[in-house]
């Protein structure tokens, strides 16, 4: 009777044991995020990762600026007609990128137009006219397949730039401009028509919606300089020495 | 003996018993990895990994600075007295500015967009709305351009002329860079007209929440700091084609020149 007893007992010990070691060896924690949750932080460590080579070729560039000056420093050489030299290259590779002067290169003309097909019985005329969002998500195609330099209906595209349906106008850049529109752009020609008339691209979409769109391929290509008014009165230089990098997410 | 031999017998079950059960918890988990649940040590342990990233980044970003800083003290030595070299190093700080390129700082709006919280009628189907939806996030910054943003950035991005937002396989690509919700939108502007805008009804943020139970949520805030475009900046197609603009006329004439000079130089040797 006793030896059964101490039998049951062992049994019971193995059994306890067994399932306390099996919760431990599975991070006995029961509670449980969704599988998305993992996936975005993996983006976000990607993302942090490619932002961070990016800075890191940055450094490089500015490095290799700096070891060149200080040899020549070093070396007792006058200094200030490279560092001239560096100052105008430098303005006149942000006059490009800011769009503070005209622009010339090979790229892509698209023409994009209201629809001319009969209204089928019942059909929201909206659906042939071209809006806003039509204009963005092709800009936003054409930035996507390496386009530089984008202007719509002679209006450059800088970093402030809105396109906003306001009744039968499209307000671009503070200024009114109505239909046809014509938006071109600076960059690799057949890639970024590419990007637009192929399969799920936004062109043959809007095509098969009955829109006008045209796109050629062009070798130059004239964009005008931005010359709204462009004074920030907000927006300052950060003062703070660092800032800090990489939003909370 | 024998029934020492029957003890061992159930000891050697118990064992069996044991591994059998805990093999077949440590399998059913695996598969709750593919069916969605995953244990919240993994999620943390993706969060140190995130964060000691963002160290990393913030490090290098600390030296490239200090780098950019003793580049400018030697600049500054070097051309000083000139006043068209001063003019036109106040041309290249707006170009700069004009690029993006340059941190900022001033009063505006914070938006913070996130995924429906995921309920019990309607659990989602594993993908994320807002990704998909990431023209929301295009027509968004639109709206806020249109309200007079001058500074824009969406989790860290800083918006220029040429960032893209383009859903490339199961990521959303912002300068080249992916990103996942939540998304931190930035902007420095007029934080009343800016929030008076998207705040309209059946406006974006209207539309978001209704439409698509995304949750969006607007602060105003004093002080905002938007940091610059990260990426390098090529232009191998674009040129700027002469003549240049009337305010900038002068600096990128004498730039002009300084190429010639340079063109000439390398020709004699």
């Amino acid at each position: 009777m006793k030896r059964k007893a101490i039998l049951y007992f062992i049994i019971c010990l193995f059994v306890g044991c067994s399932i306390v070691v099996l919760t431990k060896t599975v991070n006995g924690q029961h509670l449980f995020v969704s599988s998305k949750v993992l996936d975005d932080y993996r983006i976000t460590i990607e993302g942090e990762r490619k932002d961070m080579e990016n800075i890191i070729k940055l450094t490089d560039e500015s490095r290799e600026e700096l070891e060149t000056l200080e040899a020549l420093t070093a070396a007792h050489e006058d200094i200030s007609r490279e560092v001239e030299a560096k100052l105008f290259q430098d303005l006149h590779f942000y006059s490009l990128a800011g769009g503070y002067v005209d622009a010339i290169g090979p790229g892509v003309e698209v023409v994009i137009d209201d629809g001319t097909r009969d209204l089928e019985y019942g059909e929201n005329p909206n659906d042939i006219l071209v809006h806003d969002l039509d204009l963005l998500l092709i800009i936003n195609e054409l930035k996507d397949a390496g386009a530089e330099l984008i202007s719509v209906n002679g209006q450059r595209i800088v970093d402030t730039s809105s396109i906003s349906c306001s009744g039968y106008t499209v307000r671009i850049n503070g200024q009114f401009y109505a239909r046809p529109f014509v938006i071109r752009a600076i960059g690799d020609g057949s890639r970024m028509s590419a990007a637009l008339i192929g399969p799920g691209g936004y062109g043959t979409v809007l095509k098969d919606w009955g829109l006008i769109f045209r796109i050629s391929i062009l070798d130059d290509i004239i964009i005008p300089a931005y010359v709204e008014d462009r004074a920030s009165k907000y927006m300052t230089l950060s003062t703070a020495d660092k800032v800090k990098e990489g939003e909370k997410n | 003996m024998h029934k020492k031999g029957g003890i061992l017998v159930i000891l050697a079950l118990a064992i069996l018993i044991g591994l059998i059960l805990s093999i077949q918890m440590n399998t059913s988990d695996a598969y709750e990895q593919h069916g969605g649940l995953i244990t919240i040590a993994q999620a943390n342990d993706l969060e140190r990994q995130l964060k000691e990233v963002r160290n990393e980044k913030e490090s290098i970003m600390a030296e490239y600075l200090e780098l950019e800083q003793r580049l400018k003290a030697i600049e500054e030595q070097s051309l000083s007295e000139d006043a068209l070299l001063q003019a036109a190093m106040k041309d290249l700080e707006r170009y700069r500015m004009g690029s993006g390129v340059l941190d900022v700082q001033g009063p505006g709006v914070v938006i913070t967009v996130d995924d429906p919280i995921p309920t019990e009628e309607n659990p989602g189907d594993g993908y994320s709305t807002i990704m998909i939806r990431s023209d929301l996030l295009l027509s968004l910054i639109n709206k806020l351009k249109d309200a007079g943003a001058e500074a824009i950035s969406i989790n860290g991005q800083r918006i220029i002329a040429r960032t893209e937002i383009s859903l490339a396989g199961d990521n959303v690509n912002i300068n080249t860079v992916p990103t996942a919700p939540p998304y931190t939108i930035k902007a420095i502007g007029n934080s009343d007209t800016m929030e008076g805008t998207l705040n309209i009804r059946y406006g974006i943020v209207e539309v978001m929440r209704n439409n698509y139970g995304l949750q969006v949520s607007i602060a105003k805030q004093e002080d905002i700091e938007i940091p610059r475009y990260s990426g390098v900046l090529r232009y191998l197609y674009a040129k700027p084609f002469e003549p240049a603009s009337e305010d900038s006329a002068e600096a990128d004439a004498t730039a002009d020149t300084q190429e010639a000079d340079e063109a000439n130089e390398t020709d004699q040797q």
